[in-house]
Order: C-alpha cells, then structure tokens, then sequence
C-alpha cells in the first residue's frame, strides 16, 4: 500500500497539483479513467446518470482539473444553447405557400 | 419548453375526421420546429421549404394509418426527418456515410480544448457575436448529430421523443448527443477562450494551471522613448 507514492505519476494533471501544492499521489489515476467516464459526461450534466456513476464522476472530478473543466465547460455549452431561442419562426411567406399548397388558404388569416 | 411535442388542444380525431380546420392548427402547430430542422440540415431555405410542404402532404395522406403507437407529434417528425434526409442524400451523396455519426464505433473524441472559461462575466455570453458563433458552431456539426442535438437541446425533446422522432434507439440518441455536444464545447472553448484572453486578466491561466498568468507587456511604452532624431 505504501508503495503509492513512491514514484512520481507521469499524468498530465501532475503539473498543476504540485503547482497548487497538493499531492495526488496517493490515488494516481491515469488517463483511462477520463476516457472512460467521458461516455457518461452528457447523462452527467443532464442529471440522469446513476447515483454511483454520479459518485465516482464526482469522486474523480475532486482529483482530476482537466476533467474538473471539460464538465464544467460541457454543461455550460449545454445551457447557452438551452437559453437560445429556436430561431427562426416560420416566415409569413413560407407559411403562406404552405397554405396555399396544403388548400388551407382560407384558414391563412387566423394565427 | 417543448410545447410542439406536448401539444394537449390538438385532436387526432378531428383530423382523421377531416376537420379542415383543425388541420389548419396543426400545421401551425408544429411547422416551426420542422422547418428549422430542415432548414439546418439542408443549410437552404428553398429545401427547407419543400421539405415543409412534403411533410404535410404526406401526413395528411396518411392520417389514416396513424395508429397511436407513438404520439402524434413525434409521427410527423419523422416524416419530416425522412423527408430531410432523403433530400440531404439528393443533394449531398457524399454525406451519407456521414449521416452514421463520424467517431470511431468505441471511442469519444478526447477533450482537446482545457480552459475554463465559465468564469467569464454573463455580458460576454450575451453579446450578439457571441449568440452568432454558438449558431455557427451547430452548423459543423455532422447532419446526424446535428438532428439530434437540434430536437434535444435546441427544441427541448426528451431523450424518448428525439429517439422516435429520428427513428433511433436511445442509446442511439445519447451517444450522438454526446457527441455533438462535445464537439461544440471545444468550439466554444476556443472562441471564449479568445475571450478570455481579450480581457487580459489572466483568469484562465489561474484556472488551468494553478499560476498568475503574465500579462502581455505593452510595447508601446517602449517605442515612446524613440523620438524623430
Ligand atoms: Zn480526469
């Protein structure tokens, strides 16, 4: 058990904990476990996912800044686009010759 | 949010009947979120238009044969649906090997753009560059996850209602939303990310690395000791 921190971890998040001085030497994970909760990231920010999985992505999100960012960064990619308005309406003219080709022309004042 | 899918007024029984009327409101009803999605797969409003009308036609010729199995709106949209894609394959038979989604079968793109851009003040999010990019950014997208992500997160479908208005599984639909969402946080990393860097504050190196970023000197200091001799 103690063998742990022994050696340095060759991860990418390695940089920043000794930079922020703290050490994560003690559970290294390497880059497959991003990858592997990569797949559950869109269930994640949707608030959809398993209760475990919802635990081990915030479990790993404590350990790993990289991660920490992609999901932070998804799910306000999410929201901006949930904000935006579905544009554009049909345009009046559009809608007219739809009308007009569906034999509803007297029905095209009411909307 | 989605009140096209949930549209409670409409009757089916009125329609079968042939209440012109009601047909009328249906149109109404759900003509936007169709024409838009058209409009962004096709990218030309003409398409756009007679995949519309299409639509409709066969809908009204088929009435007969819905039969409640889905929901009322979700069987219109994929009409629609094949009604786009069949004259994106027109159109573009290059595309149809794309319309199958563009990853590997089991592996995601790995995240390429790591900044942390959510601290940015809200005004940046408002702005109408801002609002033109994340508009832009949808049409990179592959026309599979493009569809998806359209009905889903633009037009506010559940997961279930995206799977029957495109006529994939679920587990169809997840894995492409992921995709494209993915997809399109790594654009908006990169123009936030310019953002960021406009402001000059040195936030995003905070972020990402744990150091006070270096802010750019100004070399305009330096030429103003050079007077004309
Ligand atoms: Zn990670």
């Amino acid at each position: 058990m103690s063998d742990h921190d022994r050696e340095p971890v060759d991860h990418p998040l390695a940089g920043a904990a000794q930079a922020s001085g703290t050490r994560v030497a003690i559970h290294p994970h390497d880059h497959q476990s991003c990858r592997h909760l990569l797949k559950s990231l869109s269930d994640y920010v949707d608030g959809t996912l398993d209760e475990s999985l919802c635990v081990e992505i915030e479990k790993h999100m404590g350990e790993c800044e990289r991660c920490q960012i992609v999901i932070d960064t998804l799910r306000k990619t999410v929201e901006l686009y949930r904000d935006m308005a579905p544009a554009p309406p049909v345009p009046e003219d559009v809608r007219a010759r739809l009308f007009v080709r569906l034999d509803l022309d007297d029905f095209l004042v009411g909307k | 949010m989605s009140e096209a899918v949930h549209n409670p007024e409409l009757s089916v029984e009125a329609l079968k009947a042939g209440d012109r009327a009601e047909f009328a409101r249906f149109v109404d009803a759900y003509s936007g979120p169709i024409y838009r999605l058209a409009l962004r797969i096709l990218g030309d409003a003409q398409d756009a238009e007679d995949v519309l009308q299409e639509t409709f036609i066969k809908a009204y010729r088929h009435l007969g044969e819905f039969e409640g199995r889905s929901s009322f709106s979700t069987w219109l949209y994929r009409i629609a649906s094949n009604e786009a894609f069949m004259l994106l394959r027109r159109r573009h038979p290059e595309m149809v090997s794309v319309e199958e989604g563009t990853q590997t079968p089991d592996g995601e793109q790995e995240p390429l753009q790591i900044v942390d851009w959510c601290c940015l003040p809200e005004e940046e999010f408002l702005t109408a560059e801002s609002r033109a990019y994340l508009d832009k950014a949808i049409d990179q997208l592959a026309p599979a996850l493009k569809a998806v992500f359209l009905l889903r997160d633009i037009e506010g479908f559940s997961v279930r209602e995206t799977a029957e208005a495109l006529s994939l599984s679920e587990a169809a639909v997840k894995t492409r939303l992921l995709r494209a969402r993915l997809q399109l946080r790594e654009q908006l990393s990169i123009y936030y990310d310019e953002r960021l860097r406009e402001r000059g504050t040195g936030t995003r190196e905070i972020h990402a690395n744990g150091r006070e970023g270096g802010i750019a000197r100004e070399p305009e200091k330096y030429e103003k000791e050079v007077g004309p001799s």
